[in-house]
C-alpha cells in the first residue's frame, strides 16, 4: 500500500496536474467565499471540463474544489455572520462576535490553519480506513442512524443554554418547517398550500441566509456602525495561528470527530459543524465566553468540517453512495472519467483512489495558505461602514438565494424568513436550534419510520442503539451540569444580595 | 411593557398558533405522513403554551419587566438593551431599511436583476452612504462587472422580470 | 479613493474579457439552434445514475451540435422527478431549447395519478429512449435456493425500497403475482442505501436496476451472499422476454412458470405487463414539448441520430448504458403510444391496490 501511495504522489506532483488542482482550488475558494453557494455550484462549473480528461488530472481538479470549499466559507461566516456554505454555520456563533471585537484577522487565520490541519487529518483517515471501511459503514443501520440524528438534535440543548425553553421550541419549529414538502417514502406533500415552490420544501441556503444574514444586515444598518465595533482591528494573523497551536488537542479531537461523522451517510455535512461546536463547548473548561467570541468556538467546528470531507469520501468511494450534494456530483464526475466508485474501487483503481487522498491533502494546504495570505486584507472589510458594505452583500445574497431552486419563491422566502429571523433576534430566541431541527427533520423522520417499519419496537433494545443513547445522555449532562450549577449559584447570590 | 417584551410575548403567541394550525393540518395527512408533523406540533404547542404562561408570569413581577431576568436573554450583549424610545426608533429605522430591500426585490421583478442592482446600489450609496457621485458610479460599475463575470462563469440564473432582462 | 483606480482597471479588463468571450460564442452558423443555449433538464439531484446519463448526453449533444452556444445540464430535483417534470411542463416554453431526461418513475407517477403531478406525457414527444431493466435477488440466508423455495418458504421476506409508486412497484407487483407475503419497508433515500441495508441484513430481498446490480450486487452473487431470482423482463410483441443485459437470468414469466407450472394471469399480471412496457423498454427517455416548432424537432432528431452513432457515446457511456441499446424513431413512438394507452381498468386496479396495500391515496 505504501509503495502505491508514493507512486500516486508522484503522479499528482506533475505541473499540469497541480495546475488543475490550483484551478479547482480557486473555484472552491470563490464558491465558499460567496455566501449561500455550495459545492454543487462549483461542481456544475467544473464537470463539463472533466469529460475527456485523464483520471488523475480530473481527480485533482474536482477534489481540489471540494476540499477547499470549507476553507473559504469561513470568510463570510466570520466577517458578516452569514453562512458561506452549509458546512460553516456553527463558525458564526463565535467567529462573528470576534469580528465585531475587531479580531477578524485572528479568527480567520486560526480558522484557516485548523481547516488545513483538519483537512489533512481527514485525508489520513480516508487512507487509513480504505481497506476497513466496509464493516464500518455496514455497522450503521436505520436504528443507529436515527439515534445519531437524535444526537445531532441534542445539540439544540447545548446551543440554547441562556434560554432553554425558547431554544427547544426553536428546534421544534425547525423540525416542523423541515416537514414542508414531500414526505419521505410516500407521495404526500405537506403544508404546501398548493404552491409548487413548496413541493420540495424550503431550501437550506434560503433558510440560513434569511434567518442569519438578513437580520444581521438590518441591524448593522440600523446601528449605523460597521462590523467591528469602534472600527478598529485589534487582532492579527500571527495571533490567530498562535491560538490554533495553543489548542492543538482540540484541533485533533475535532478533526477526529469530523472525519468519523463524515463517514456516517445521511447525517449530512451541515450538522457536523454544529455537533463539533456542541462537543467542543461541552468538553472544555471556562466556557462562559462561548457565543461571545471564544476562539475555541471557531477552532472546533472549522477543524471538523474540513476533516469531514475525508470521511465523506469513504462511503462515496467504497460504496458509490454519496453523503452530500458535493460528493454526489463528485461521483458523477468520477463516472465520466471512467472510474466507477464501488466495492471494487480499491482493488481496481488503487492509484486513482490514492491520488484522491493526496489531492485532498494538498488542496487543503494550498487553500489554507491562499486564505491566510489574504486574510489580513479581507479582514479590513469589517471596518467598512455598513451603509457601504450592506447593499453589496444584499445583492450577492439575493443572487445566491435565487440559485437554490431558480424560482422567485427563493427570493420571497428569503425576505419572509429574514423578517422572521429579525424578530427572533430581537426577541432573543436562539436561531441556531431552528437550523439544526430543519436539517435533521427529514433524516430523523425517515430513519425512525424505517426502524419502526422493519423492527417494530425491538430496535430500542439493540446494543448499538443503547450505546449511542448513553453517549447522548453523557454529552447532555456534561454540557448542562456546569451551567446549571452556575445558574443556581448566581440565583443564590442574587437572592442573598436582595435580603 | 417595553417594545421588546411585547415583541417576545407576541412572537410566542404566534408560534403557539402556528403549532396549533400545523397539528390540525397534520390530522388530514395520510397515516404514514402524519406522525412526524403531528408529534412535533403537539410538543411545540405544549412548550409554547408553557412559554407564554411563564412570560406573562414573569412580567407580572416588577423585577421581570424588560430586565435581564426575562425568560430568554442571557445571550444579549449589554449594548443591545435600549430604552423604550430607543427601541421604537430602532424599529422604525429597521422597517425603513427593510423597505429598501423590498424595493430592490420589486425592482428586480420589474426591470430585471442587473438594472435593479445598479439602481439599488447607486441609490443606496448616494443616499445612505453619502458617497460622492463618481465613487458611486465606479462602485456600481465594479458591481456590474463582477455580476456579469460570475454569472457567465458559474452559469448563474437571474430571476425573470416583466422587462425580460 | 486610492483603491478606485486599480478597481477601475480590473473592471475594465473584466468587461473586455467578457466581450471577447461573448463574441466568440456568437458564431453564426445555419440552423435552428445556431447560437442558442440548450438546457438538458434532469429532474434528479446531481450525481445519481440518471444525472450521469444526462451529463453523458450533454457531452455527446455538445459534440453533435457545434452550432449551439452551449448544452447545459440543469438539475431540478425533488418529489421523485415530479418537481422537475412539473417545471418542464409548466415553466418552460415549447421552443425546443429545453429537453428533459426522465426515468420510469416519471411515467409511473403520472399514470398512477400521484398527487402533485401537473404534467402529462401526452404533451410531449420522445426523442431518445434507453431500456432499463432490473433484477430481483434474495439472500441465501433465508434458505431460499430457487423459485419453488421462494413460494413455499416460511422465512420472513423483507423488501427495501424508496416508495410504492416508483420503480420498486415492479418488484412489489411480482411478489403480489407470486402470492408472496413480503414485508415492504419503504422510505429509503435511494436504492443505494437500500442495497447497503441488504448487506447489513436489514432487508433480505431486493430489486436493483441493471447498472446498480452490475456494480454492487454481482460481486455479492459471486461471493454467494446474493441469489438472483429473475429479471423484470422486457415486453416484445406483447410477450415478456428476457432482459438483454442478463441473458443468463430467467425473466419473471419464466420464473413464475418454474414456481407454479402455469402462466400467470389476473389483474396484477395485466398491470405488471403495462408497467413493464411503459417503464422498462424505454426506462430513461429524453422528451421535448409536443408544440415545439418542427424545425427544432427535426434538428434535435438529427442530432440524436448523430449521438447514438458516435463511438464515444458507447465508450464513455459503457457503465451508464449497461449494455442496452438506445431506441429512437418508430420503436420509440410505439413505446410512447403503449404508455399513453394503458387501459383504465388496469390503472383503476393499481390505484385500488396501492390504496389498500400501502395506504396511498391516489387521485384520479
Amino acid at each position: 500500500m505504501f509503495e502505491a501511495a508514493v507512486e500516486a504522489l508522484g503522479l499528482i506532483l506533475q505541473i499540469d496536474r497541480l495546475g488543475w488542482m490550483l484551478l479547482g482550488c480557486s473555484v472552491g475558494l470563490v464558491v465558499g467565499l460567496l455566501p449561500g453557494l455550495g459545492g454543487t455550484v462549483g461542481m456544475s462549473i467544473l464537470l463539463p471540463f472533466v469529460f475527456g480528461m485523464d483520471a488523475y488530472s480530473g481527480v485533482a481538479l474536482l477534489i481540489g474544489m471540494a476540499a477547499v470549499i470549507h476553507t473559504g466559507d469561513t470568510f463570510p461566516s466570520v466577517l458578516i455572520g452569514v453562512p458561506g456554505s452549509s458546512g460553516s454555520q456553527a463558525t458564526i456563533v463565535d467567529g462573528y462576535p470576534l469580528a465585531r471585537q475587531g479580531k477578524a484577522a485572528t479568527a480567520l487565520s486560526a480558522a484557516f490553519i485548523v481547516s488545513m490541519a483538519g483537512g489533512v487529518f481527514g485525508a489520513v483517515v480516508l487512507f487509513a480506513t480504505l481497506s476497513v471501511a466496509q464493516p464500518l459503514v455496514l455497522a450503521l443501520g436505520s436504528p443507529e442512524l436515527f439515534m445519531l440524528a437524535i444526537f445531532g438534535l441534542s445539540m439544540v440543548g447545548v446551543l440554547s443554554l441562556g434560554s432553554p425553553l425558547a431554544g427547544l421550541i426553536s428546534g421544534l419549529l425547525g423540525l416542523a418547517i423541515g416537514t414542508i414538502g414531500g414526505a419521505p417514502g410516500v407521495p404526500v406533500y405537506r403544508y404546501t398550500f398548493d404552491l409548487i415552490y413548496l413541493f420540495d420544501g424550503i431550501p437550506l441556503p434560503v433558510l440560513a441566509l434569511g434567518l442569519f444574514a438578513v437580520p444581521e444586515m438590518l441591524d448593522l444598518l440600523a446601528q449605523r456602525g460597521q462590523i467591528a465595533h469602534g472600527a478598529k482591528l485589534t487582532g492579527s494573523r500571527l495571533e490567530g495561528i498562535r491560538e490554533a497551536l495553543r489548542h492543538k488537542w482540540l484541533v485533533l479531537r475535532s478533526a477526529a470527530l469530523g472525519s468519523a461523522l463524515g463517514i456516517v451517510p445521511g447525517i449530512g455535512g451541515s450538522v457536523i459543524d454544529w455537533i463539533a461546536y456542541g462537543v467542543t463547548k461541552q468538553t472544555v473548561r471556562d466556557r462562559e465566553n462561548f457565543g461571545r467570541g471564544d476562539i475555541r468556538g471557531v477552532i472546533g467546528p472549522e477543524s471538523a468540517n474540513n476533516a469531514k470531507e475525508g470521511g465523506a469520501l469513504v462511503p462515496t468511494l467504497i460504496f458509490g453512495i454519496p453523503g452530500s450534494g458535493t460528493t454526489a456530483m463528485l461521483l458523477g464526475g468520477l463516472v465520466l472519467l471512467g472510474i466507477e466508485p464501488g466495492p471494487a474501487m480499491v482493488r481496481e483503481h488503487l492509484s486513482v483512489t490514492l491520488s484522491i487522498v493526496w489531492s485532498l491533502a494538498l488542496a487543503n494546504i494550498f487553500g489554507a495558505a491562499a486564505c491566510i495570505a489574504c486574510a489580513g486584507l479581507v479582514a479590513r472589510a469589517s471596518i467598512v461602514p455598513a451603509s457601504r458594505l450592506v447593499p453589496f452583500l444584499f445583492i450577492i445574497i439575493t443572487v445566491a438565494a435565487y440559485q437554490s431552486t431558480r424560482h422567485w419563491g427563493d427570493i420571497v422566502a428569503l425576505l419572509v424568513l429574514g423578517v422572521l429571523g429579525w424578530i427572533m433576534k430581537q426577541a432573543a430566541w436562539p436561531r441556531a436550534p431552528m437550523l439544526i431541527g430543519f436539517v435533521l427533520s427529514l433524516v430523523t423522520e425517515r430513519y425512525l419510520h424505517l426502524s419502526m417499519s422493519r423492527y417494530g419496537l425491538e430496535w430500542l433494545a439493540f446494543p448499538s442503539v443503547l450505546a449511542i443513547l448513553a453517549m447522548i445522555v453523557i454529552a447532555l449532562v456534561l454540557g448542562l451540569a456546569p451551567d446549571l450549577r452556575r445558574r443556581r449559584a448566581r440565583a443564590r447570590a442574587a437572592s442573598e444580595a436582595q435580603s | 411593557m417595553t417594545v421588546r417584551d411585547r415583541l417576545r410575548l407576541g412572537f410566542s403567541l404566534v408560534v403557539l398558533c402556528l403549532f396549533a394550525y400545523a397539528g390540525l393540518e397534520a390530522l388530514d395527512f395520510s397515516r404514514r405522513a402524519r406522525y412526524m408533523p403531528l408529534y412535533v406540533s403537539v410538543a411545540g404547542f405544549t412548550l409554547s403554551a408553557l412559554l407564554v404562561f411563564l412570560e406573562c408570569w414573569r412580567m407580572r413581577t416588577a423585577a421581570g419587566r424588560g430586565t435581564r431576568r426575562g425568560v430568554a436573554i442571557e445571550d444579549l450583549a449589554a449594548e443591545d438593551l435600549f430604552s423604550p424610545e430607543e427601541e421604537r426608533h430602532r424599529l422604525k429605522t429597521t422597517a425603513y431599511y427593510l423597505l429598501w430591500m423590498v424595493g430592490y426585490v420589486a425592482m428586480i421583478a420589474l426591470v430585471g436583476l442587473p438594472v435593479a442592482s445598479a439602481l439599488f446600489l447607486g441609490a443606496f450609496l448616494l443616499v445612505e452612504a453619502r458617497m460622492r457621485p463618481l465613487a458611486t458610479a465606479l462602485s456600481v460599475a465594479a458591481m456590474l462587472a463582477g455580476l456579469l463575470v460570475l454569472t457567465h462563469l458559474m452559469h448563474l440564473r437571474w430571476p425573470s422580470s416583466l422587462a425580460g432582462w | 479613493m486610492r483603491i478606485m483606480r486599480p478597481l477601475l482597471r480590473t473592471a475594465g479588463a473584466a468587461l473586455g474579457a467578457l466581450t471577447v468571450l461573448c463574441a466568440a460564442q456568437a458564431q453564426a452558423e445555419n440552423g435552428y439552434y445556431a447560437g442558442k443555449d440548450i438546457e438538458l433538464l434532469v429532474p434528479y439531484a446531481p450525481g445519481g445514475g440518471n444525472d450521469t446519463f444526462g451529463r453523458l448526453l450533454q457531452t455527446q449533444y455538445s459534440a453533435c451540435m457545434p452550432e449551439a452556444a452551449s448544452v447545459q445540464v440543469v438539475n431540478v430535483p425533488g418529489g421523485g422527478t415530479v418537481i422537475g417534470a412539473n417545471e418542464f411542463e409548466l415553466m418552460r416554453e415549447p421552443d425546443g431549447l429545453t429537453v428533459m431526461v426522465t426515468a420510469g418513475t416519471t411515467s409511473y407517477a403520472w399514470m398512477l395519478g400521484q398527487p402533485g403531478v401537473r404534467y402529462s406525457p401526452r404533451n410531449w414527444t420522445a426523442i431518445l429512449g434507453l431500456p432499463g431493466g432490473g433484477v430481483v435477488y434474495v439472500n441465501p440466508d433465508t434458505g431460499v435456493t430457487g423459485m419453488k423455495d421462494l413460494v413455499t418458504t416460511d422465512a420472513e421476506l423483507v423488501f427495501g425500497g424508496i416508495s410504492a409508486t416508483g420503480l420498486d412497484l415492479l418488484g412489489l407487483l411480482t411478489f403480489e403475482i407470486l402470492g408472496l407475503d413480503v414485508k415492504a419497508v419503504l422510505g429509503y433515500e435511494g436504492k443505494g442505501p437500500a442495497q447497503i441495508a441488504y448487506q447489513q441484513g436489514e432487508i433480505n430481498i431486493d430489486y436493483q436496476t441493471t447498472p446498480a446490480f452490475i456494480k454492487l450486487v454481482r460481486p455479492q452473487v459471486e461471493a454467494g451472499t446474493a441469489l438472483p431470482l429473475y429479471t423484470a423482463g422486457m415486453v416484445q410483441d406483447g410477450e415478456l422476454v428476457r432482459d438483454p443485459a442478463f441473458p443468463e437470468y430467467p425473466s419473471f414469466l419464466e420464473a413464475y412458470r418454474e414456481a407454479y407450472g402455469k402462466d400467470p394471469s389476473g389483474p396484477a399480471w395485466e398491470a405488471y405487463l403495462a408497467l413493464v412496457s411503459s417503464g422498462v423498454s424505454a426506462q430513461r427517455q429524453v422528451w421535448m414539448h409536443k408544440d415545439t416548432p418542427p424545425e427544432a424537432l427535426v434538428a434535435m432528431k438529427t442530432a440524436t441520430d448523430c449521438v447514438i452513432n458516435r463511438e464515444e457515446f458507447y465508450e464513455k457511456g459503457d457503465k451508464i448504458l449497461a449494455g442496452y441499446k438506445p431506441i429512437v424513431g418508430e420503436s420509440l413512438q410505439r413505446n410512447t403510444k403503449a404508455m399513453l394507452s394503458v387501459s383504465d381498468d388496469v390503472l383503476k386496479w393499481l390505484r385500488a391496490h396501492l390504496n389498500e396495500k400501502y395506504d396511498l391515496d391516489l387521485s384520479e
